[in-house]
């Protein structure tokens, strides 16, 4: 340094500066050259190709956010919840990252791994060793507990994904009307099926900027989801437990292959309890056979038999062909008709009417559904709602089983008054009485609260239905087939019956009993059916067996409802004067 | 040409209140810039916030989730009148021990 400013002191000494106008000019050059090169940089990262850096900035500060969404719940009338999702946690692996940083390496760790999901370490090692692949589930649905401890384990390459589990706190009483879900929270069965769209929400979606430590900074865009809307059932949880409990004792007490029970709201014909047994638990369905699954109550089809006999009376008094006190003449028991023979147990003489209820006459039904004309018949059936579906619209449902046909013989007619030659199911057999009970009025079944229903339309005139309904009340009175359906304090007009199961040729030695009935009879409140399938012990009659289970089941209803008694011996009355 | 002493000061402040405006302008315009700065900001710190708030909502959502479906869980009816039966000795009322009570 000091040797050059010497010599330069020298030059300054002797030459005066001159500008060198090539090296000014270079300079001068090289400059300009440097900013517009800087400019047309700038220029060009801003304005002629900012996406590329846009892009990486985005990458690093843009995220999507996901708020979780979880089905709806499904709760009873009283909203007691019958159906909860709850967030769990999955696990699942990413095969190339454990790759990557050689994680199968540390084996203590996949032993613990092992050991908490109750596997074989080996094996689930394998499943993991394919590096090819990107995403591998290793346990679904893992309680909160558990998901901590994996993420306390620290495997690199294995990781936790939010998803939401369903449990029905209810278990196995109400599994068939609500069914259930699959592993990935979506409807498969019953209620949770059909009303699946309604149920299943879409996430709320937030685009927004995370600072360096992952904050949200900036909401750039939010997309509402649609909020999972919540079910209400016209169920009364109370009633469906009592139910259940009567249906799964009867099981056992009388060896049943299966029992089925229905109640419901005359009024508004709103489903307030549908059991069936044998049941299965909605929260851990292993080893539940097919048979277990379905919703018997509306999807078999039964023939029957003798509780459908009151429809043939009130056919006959709504044609005029019979009045309320009329007299039919059943000697000597039985009769020919075309070539097969009807018949009853025993010769019963003449009967009133409400004595051919009571005793279960086949000839009586036989000779009053003759009375009318045939198309009159069936339309009483077909308004009873017997020949379509009831309105539920439930999986599965089945509308029964009916041959139409253009020619009737008097024998097949004869039949159809005692319930032979038509299949329906519990739920339309529980219609009919509905509408029984409402003096003719004719609703559709519903069973999910405020639902749009149809208007109700008047079928049948209330004085002769109230008339039929009186005389069914002889059925649970002393001396009718079905006293022991009797619920003390109140007054029950129902009906058994007691079909034998049709097999290929003829009818079998298997029988189905029913019992509907209607109560109280003087304010009809509630109706309810009970059908046993099948039962295997030594009592087969419908007065046996599914009469003391509505009994239980009816008498249990009318208390919880507070319902009062109507019986005339009822209770003890307080009367109580406000105005004293 | 009388060369007179200028104070700087002066000069400057009859500088300023001749173009009053611009300068009220430029006063403005720095304002408003750090106005933005702060709105910034505050908009930062309140999008934390809400996504705090955001994940609080979710955390008490789960609980609730759990506790209703413990609640229904332990108030299944069965369960109760189980309990009822055995802890209480308590029973359903038949008929016979039930009044009526009408009221007039």
């Amino acid at each position: 340094m000091t040797k050059k400013q010497t010599s330069l002191k020298g030059a300054t000494s002797n030459v005066l500066p001159t500008t060198i106008t090539w090296r000014f000019t270079l300079v001068i050059v090289a400059i300009v050259f440097v900013f517009a090169g800087i400019g047309a940089r700038a220029a060009y990262i801003q304005v002629i190709e900012p996406d590329q850096l846009i892009k990486q900035g985005d990458n690093r500060s843009k995220r999507v956010r996901q708020a979780a969404v979880h089905r709806g719940l499904i709760v009873d009338r009283n909203g007691q919840e019958l159906a909860v999702s709850i967030p769990v946690q999955a696990i699942w692996a990413d095969p190339k990252v454990i790759a990557q940083k050689n994680s199968l390496q540390d084996k203590r760790r996949w032993e613990a791994l092992a050991k908490v999901l109750d596997r074989d370490t080996e094996t689930l090692m394998a499943r993991v060793s394919n590096p090819k692949r990107r995403f591998v589930y290793l346990q679904r649905q893992v309680t909160p507990a558990m998901a901590q401890y994996v993420d306390d384990l620290d495997i690199p390459g294995v990781n936790l994904k939010d998803e939401s589990r369903r449990y029905y706190p209810s278990g196995e009483v109400s599994a068939h009307v609500i069914g259930f879900t699959n592993v990935d929270d979506k409807g498969i069965e019953g209620i949770e099926y059909l009303f699946n769209d309604y149920l299943t929400g879409t996430p709320d979606k937030r685009l927004i900027r995370r600072d360096g430590r992952g904050r949200q900074v900036e909401v750039i865009d939010e997309k509402e989801g649609e909020k999972a809307s919540d079910l209400v059932l016209t169920i009364d949880q109370r009633i469906q437990s009592l139910a259940y409990k009567e249906i799964k004792k009867a099981l056992t007490v009388y060896q049943a292959r299966s029992a089925s029970a229905l109640v419901v709201d005359i009024e508004t014909a709103e489903v307030l309890a549908m059991v069936n047994g044998p049941s299965y638990n909605p929260n851990n369905r292993k080893n539940t056979g097919a048979h277990r699954i379905r919703n018997r109550v509306v999807t078999d089809a039964f023939e029957p038999g003798s509780s459908v006999k009151p429809l043939a009376v009130l056919s006959a008094l709504e044609f005029g062909s019979v009045n309320k006190d009329s007299i039919i003449d059943t000697h000597p028991g039985w009769m020919r008709l075309g070539g097969s023979r009807v018949s009853d147990p025993r010769n019963l003489g003449e009967l009133d009417l409400r004595t051919i209820i009571q005793k279960s006459s086949n000839m009586g039904t036989s000779k009053l559904a003759l009375s009318v004309p045939k198309e009159f018949l069936l339309d009483t059936y077909y308004n009873m709602g017997l020949m379509s579906d009831t309105g539920m619209n439930l999986l599965g449902e089945s509308s029964g089983l009916f041959h139409e046909r253009s020619r009737w013989s008097d024998f097949e007619l004869a039949t159809l008054s005692f319930g032979y030659g038509i299949s329906v199911t519990t739920a339309q057999l529980a219609r009919m009485y509905t509408t029984l009970g409402n003096g003719g009025l004719h609703r559709e079944l519903s069973i999910i609260k405020n639902q749009q229903v149809k208007e109700a339309e008047q079928v049948f005139s209330p004085e002769n239905t109230q008339a039929v309904l009186e005389m069914m009340e002889t059925v649970t009175q002393k001396d009718g087939s079905g006293r022991k359906a009797a619920v003390k304090g109140y007054r029950i007009a129902g009906k058994t019956g007691t079909s034998r199961k049709a097999i290929a040729g003829g009818y079998g030695d298997n029988y189905v009993n029913i019992f509907a009935g209607i109560a109280p009879v003087s304010d009809p409140q509630i109706v309810v059916v009970v059908l046993i399938n099948e039962p295997g012990g030594d009592l087969y009659h419908a007065g046996d067996t599914a009469a003391p289970v509505f009994s239980k089941i009816m008498g249990g209803a009318l208390q919880m409802l507070n319902i009062a008694p109507d019986a005339q011996e009822a209770t003890h009355i307080a009367n109580l004067s406000l105005n004293e | 040409m009388t060369s007179q002493r200028h104070n700087l000061v002066d000069i400057l402040l009859t500088d300023l209140t001749r173009n009053f405006v611009r300068v009220l302008l430029f006063l403005a315009v720095m304002a408003s810039a750090f106005g933005v700065v702060l709105s910034a900001q505050y908009n930062r710190q309140l999008s934390i916030q809400v996504e705090a708030l955001m994940q609080e909502q979710d955390r008490l959502d789960v609980e609730w989730r759990h506790l209703v479906l413990e609640q229904s869980a332990l108030t299944e009816h069965n369960r109760i009148e189980t309990l009822v039966n055995k802890k209480l000795n308590m029973k359903r009322p038949d008929v016979d021990s039930e009044i009526v009570v009408k009221i007039e």
